[in-house]
């Protein structure tokens, strides 16, 4: 028992030495409270710089804990609470930084912090210290008497936040504005506002404008100025022409730079980790670097772009092989240049020769690539060129890059490449005309220059020689200067062998050879009409011998030009057609075609003509129309016919019209004259029936009184002079032939075009024949109705000669005051004949160049058209309605007398 | 280095102001115009160019925008540290010339920080002929004060000179921008002052009219920095 009580005595007397140790040890390091506490201000960054220190730490270092408390405005408003854990070194000076939203300048900040012992490592050592006293701080202000509102200057990025505060407290009334945008501040405290502007964009480099007034006058204000936010490099590539300079380039994106020198456009930094070397670049989008040759060729580039604000990097890493970006070939030139064959030669500017390259080369004439090569080459580059065309301009490329790996292709050297002329390697198309007068043979050679192909040079001149097959012996020779591209011989009646060759600097083309015979000119071959069209003509013939060794067309382009430019086209043995389409071709021209065959020994004959238009065209003039054998019943037309050449379209025929005086005969009305065909048509006709009816009547009283009182019949009252006794000659009663004068002559040409008139097309004034009018005036006292005559000529109709009549009248529903007939046909001759108190009219066939013609007079005889020209009936009286023929001059023989 | 750059700088200039409007202005300088005629008529019209706010001031107020009514307002009460026109009035006409070549000569160098400080080049190139206009003035200024100091014309003491009030004092940006712009608004009210003296000379270099300069001390007049004579303009370019 007693033992127990000392035991328990003596463990309390130890564990009471041990508190009191531990007491004492507590007690000397309990001033672990933070000590020398110092805060700075960074007004810019609105910073506050906390600094301090742990005197007297037990061991080493310690896991402490730093309670900090921050007020603002006063003690009481605690705005910010916090720890800052860390461990503490033995007089190690304590750093800790907040960021305070509101600026630093805009009201005091009181701060005050305390220690707590937290290391797990001495338990014993748990503690916690007392606040420290607090400290006020406030932000310097250089003006402070003036400056109204904070931050000032502050430097932000786009889509920042930013409180700004304002103090009011000398300026009641205050209000403030961003830009033009009146801004409402929350009050902080009686004087103190504030206001955040957030996601704030960028407006200017010069920096947004934030200010305060009282009644729009102003007080202070502050310029924010916003930063675009920095972009990363973009396509940021190096590369070396040389092997000693790397060139890296990079799109640098928007420019940060703001005004007033807040911030700088944004630096850029090229550092190579594989070197360690770093450099700063004095450009924007572009830096060089130096490639030092004892080292590896390999890089690991980071390009840096940095602001005030912000930094962003890229890398990249390569070998330099594989970045070669080659300079252009250099020194190209051409060796051992030939006609077909060229070599060239060209230098790479290649610091290391020992790179292996690949080179393009391309070969262009004046309009393509012609050929292109890949060449690998290891310092200088050669190539053949072959198959080359004779004197022929090419250009030549070459463009180079590194054959381990195509980084980009150097920019293209060029050089002009001309190669040496060679002997024509064509024979000329030639051809000829063959004119035989008085026993000799003109010819006139044509031949079509040679193409820059076939002529591989300067054509110099060409040679002619003719043989004679016959005598052997004689030989013409000619030599024609280029560029002449025919010539003319002179050869007797005898076959001639005629060879020509061009001539260039190198030699002469192959022969190209042709054979005059003995009947070269004198064919006779008969000319067959063709259809032309606008795309030209269909050219058919039937082939003649057997033994042949090709055709040949010829025509002239311009047949009405002195130098007719003589075509011609080279056809196959077996071609029996073709199509000759020429822009040259007009319409209303005739165009000539002569198909030729040639036989084996390169003899041409000729064995069809053609002649045709591509469109026929109306005549632009009549014919000039004579008037000959005029009687007062007859007379006699004559007209030179058409140079065929210019016909602007086949004459078919001539139209001779035949007219009343009463129609107005004009040149310019024989399609205008619709009254007179009324008055002819409607008001004559019945005319007629009153005459007819007056007749019977007067015939019938005449038998009454023949019957009851026979009269002696008085020439005087016959009824044919009452109708003379007309109101314009009342005083004449005995029928004078003279008074039956032909009064008017019209010839009218028509053509196909005219044809086209009346089927509802019609022509223009320029393009429709003038009708020859020509008038035979009566008497001088005849100042009557004058009758006329009117001619007209067509064009060739196949269909209307085909079937052996030409007496169509084209105008069946709207006839002209004359109708018109056909006078070639005796059919349409006699109809017209049959119709009384209406002009007859005929077509004189084209060739027929004069025509009789003869007054049909007022006569009992109508109607027996087969004694008309036979037996004509005597005059007796003249008729106003005189009918009228005209007939071809082999029908109207002999001309009817009086 | 630099000067290297700036012989082929100069000749541009130079090469650009014979079109612009005051290249006349540098001819004279190089050599005088005798005719008094002309050169009135020279400064009449640079004055009359250099008064138009349409030139400077106003793309300095959208390039800042200091476009707002309030920021506009402030802009518009002009710089006073410019002569008023009644101060210039009461001038003689060389007295007149060396102050206004004295003013000129501050505004330049304002100019100059204005530029250097808060914009690039390419920001305002109004500048650049407002700065080249100024020295065309100062140029005619120099050859019209030959021409009337051959004519025996006294001298008279100028106004006090404004480089003083005119040098850079702001050191917070906003205060930068508007003074600035307030600057730039005394400049133009000035030139519109001298320009309405200009047309009170008459067209004979003889002495018409004579005015008191003690008038002339205390209306705009801040500090006296006598001078007997203009100083012979720098060549544009340097």
């Amino acid at each position: 028992m007693a033992f127990s009580v000392v035991f328990q005595t003596a463990l309390m007397l130890a564990l009471l030495s041990w508190r009191t140790c531990q007491s004492e040890v507590l007690a000397e390091y309990s001033p672990l409270t933070p000590e020398g506490l110092n805060i700075s201000v960074s007004s810019a960054l609105q910073h506050l710089h906390f600094q301090w220190t742990v005197h007297k730490l037990p061991y080493q270092e310690l896991q402490m804990v730093f309670p900090i408390e921050i007020s603002r405005v006063e003690t009481s408003k605690v705005i910010w609470m916090g720890n800052y854990s860390t461990t503490v070194k033995q007089d190690q000076v304590l750093h800790w930084s907040w960021e305070s939203e509101l600026p630093l300048e805009c009201a005091p900040h009181f701060v005050r912090i305390k220690s707590i012992v937290n290391d797990a490592r001495f338990p014993e050592l748990s503690f916690t210290s007392n606040w420290s006293s607090w400290k006020e701080v406030r932000a310097p202000t250089p003006e402070q008497n003036h400056w109204l509102i904070f931050p000032r200057n502050k430097l932000v990025e786009e889509g920042s936040n930013v409180t700004f505060c304002y103090n009011s407290a000398r300026n009641p009334g205050l209000s403030c504005y961003v830009e033009s945008a009146l801004i409402d501040g929350e009050q902080l405290d009686s004087n103190l506002f504030t206001f955040t502007l957030t996601n704030i964009p960028f407006i200017r480099t010069q920096g947004t404008n934030i200010y305060c007034g009282v009644n729009h006058t102003l007080k202070d204000g502050v310029v924010l100025f916003v930063s675009k936010v920095l972009e990363e490099p973009k396509n940021f590539s190096c590369e070396t022409q040389d092997f000693k300079t790397l060139n890296c380039t990079w799109d640098p994106g928007v420019d940060t730079g703001l005004g007033y020198n807040r911030q700088p456009s944004q630096q850029y930094t090229l550092f190579d980790s594989v070197s360690g070397k770093k450099k700063f670049c004095v450009h924007n989008n572009w830096c060089n670097w130096e490639i030092s040759q004892d080292l590896p060729a390999t890089f690991n580039f980071t390009l840096t772009a940095e602001n005030y604000l912000r930094k962003r990097t890229v890398s990249t890493a390569f070998a330099l092989t594989d970045r070669v970006h080659l300079k252009a070939p250099e020194s190209v030139y051409f060796k051992n240049v030939s006609a077909t064959n060229a070599t060239v030669t060209w230098k790479v500017p290649v610091f290391r020769n020992y790179v292996t390259l690949l080179c393009q080369i391309e070969l262009h004439d004046k309009e393509n690539v012609r050929q292109e090569h890949n060449v690998s080459i290891k310092g200088n580059g050669e190539f053949l060129f072959s198959e080359l065309q004779p004197d022929t301009e090419y250009v030549v490329r070459i463009r180079c890059a590194s054959a381990r790996h195509v980084w980009k292709w150097s920019k293209w050297a060029a050089a002009t490449l001309v190669t040496a002329e060679a002997a024509p390697s064509k024979a000329l198309d030639v051809w000829r005309i063959v004119k035989s007068n008085e026993g000799l043979h003109n010819v006139t050679l044509f031949w079509k220059p040679l193409s820059k192909f076939h002529a591989n040079g300067k054509i110099l001149f060409y040679n002619i020689v003719a043989k004679n097959l016959d005598k052997k012996s004689e030989l013409k020779l000619l030599c024609i200067p280029a560029p002449t591209n025919g010539t003319e011989l002179t050869l007797d009646q005898g076959s001639y062998q005629i060879q020509v060759t061009a001539n260039n600097s190198v030699g002469p083309s192959p022969t190209s050879e042709i054979v005059i015979s003995e009947n070269s000119g004198n064919e006779e071959v008969e000319e067959e009409k063709i259809n032309g069209t606008k795309d030209g003509f269909l050219v058919s013939w039937n082939p003649r011998y057997g033994d042949r060794a090709g055709h040949v067309v010829d025509w002239c382009e311009h047949p009405q030009n002195l130098h007719c430019d003589l075509q011609w086209k080279y056809l196959g043995s077996n071609t029996t057609s073709t199509v000759i389409s020429s822009d040259a071709f007009r319409p209303g021209i005739r165009y000539n075609f002569g198909i030729y065959e040639l036989s084996t020994d390169k003899t041409a004959y000729l064995v069809e003509k053609k002649t045709g238009y591509t469109q026929e065209l109306a005549p632009l003039d009549s014919p000039q129309v004579a008037v000959a054998n005029l009687t007062p019943h007859s007379f006699t037309l004559s007209w030179k016919d058409y140079d065929t050449e210019s016909q602007r379209g086949f004459i078919q025929g001539y139209y001779v019209c035949l007219k009343s005086n009463s129609t107005e005969c004009h040149p310019d009305s024989v399609k205008e004259g619709l009254p007179a065909y009324m008055l002819m048509h409607i008001i004559l006709p019945m005319m007629l029936c009153v005459l007819l009816i007056a007749v019977v009547c007067y015939w019938k009283s005449q038998w009454v009184k023949e019957k009851c009182y026979p009269d002696i019949p008085d020439p005087y009252k016959s009824s044919i002079l009452s109708l003379v006794k007309s109101k314009e000659n009342p005083h004449l009663t005995v029928m004078n032939v003279k008074d039956c004068i032909p009064d008017a002559i019209e010839v009218i040409n028509k053509s196909e075009g005219t044809k086209v008139q009346f089927t509802g097309k019609p022509l223009t004034e320029s393009e429709s024949p003038r009708p020859a009018n020509l008038y035979l005036l009566p008497a001088e006292d005849f100042s009557g109705l004058a009758p006329c005559i009117s001619f007209e000529n067509f064009t060739y109709n196949e269909s209307a000669c085909d079937s052996g009549s030409c007496a169509h009248i084209p105008v069946p529903t709207t006839a002209p005051p004359c109708q018109l007939g056909m006078l070639a046909s005796p059919d349409n001759s006699l109809t017209s004949l049959e119709n009384t108190h209406t002009h007859s009219q005929g077509e004189i066939p084209a060739g027929e160049m004069n025509m009789n013609y003869v007054s049909q007079l007022a006569s009992p005889m109508l109607g027996d058209k087969d004694s008309l020209l036979i037996n004509p009936p005597e005059p007796v009286l003249c008729s106003e309605y005189k009918m009228q023929m005209a007939v071809p001059s082999h029908l109207a023989s002999p001309v009817l007398s009086e | 280095m630099r000067a290297r750059h700036r012989r082929p700088l100069l000749s541009l200039a130079l090469g650009l102001l014979l079109l612009s409007p005051a290249a006349e202005a540098a001819v004279a300088m190089r050599r005088c115009s005798s005719s008094y005629t002309q050169l009135l008529g020279q400064l009449r019209s640079l004055a009359h160019l250099m008064k138009d706010t349409s030139c400077l001031l106003e793309p300095y107020i959208r390039l800042q925008g200091l476009d707002t009514p309030v920021l506009r307002g402030f802009c518009t009460e002009c710089s006073g540290a410019f002569p008023s026109e009644d101060a210039l009035a009461a001038l003689s006409r060389l007295a007149f010339l060396q102050t206004v070549s004295a003013t000129l000569d501050g505004v330049l160098q304002r100019l100059a920080v204005l530029q250097q400080k808060c914009l690039k080049a390419k920001d305002l190139p109004e500048f650049h002929v407002a700065r080249k206009n100024i020295q065309g003035v100062r140029n005619n200024i120099y050859c019209m004060s030959e021409l009337l100091t051959n004519g025996s014309e006294t001298p008279e003491a100028p106004l006090p000179g404004t480089e003083a009030p005119l040098r850079p004092s702001a050191q917070d940006t906003f205060q930068a921008k508007v003074e600035g712009c307030q600057l730039l608004c005394g400049y133009h009210r000035f030139m519109g002052s001298v320009e309405q003296v200009f047309e009170k000379w008459g067209d004979s270099p003889s002495r018409n009219r004579r005015h008191s300069p003690r008038r002339a001390l205390h209306k705009g007049a801040r500090r006296a920095r006598p001078s007997r004579r203009v100083k012979k303009p720098v060549p544009r370019g340097q």
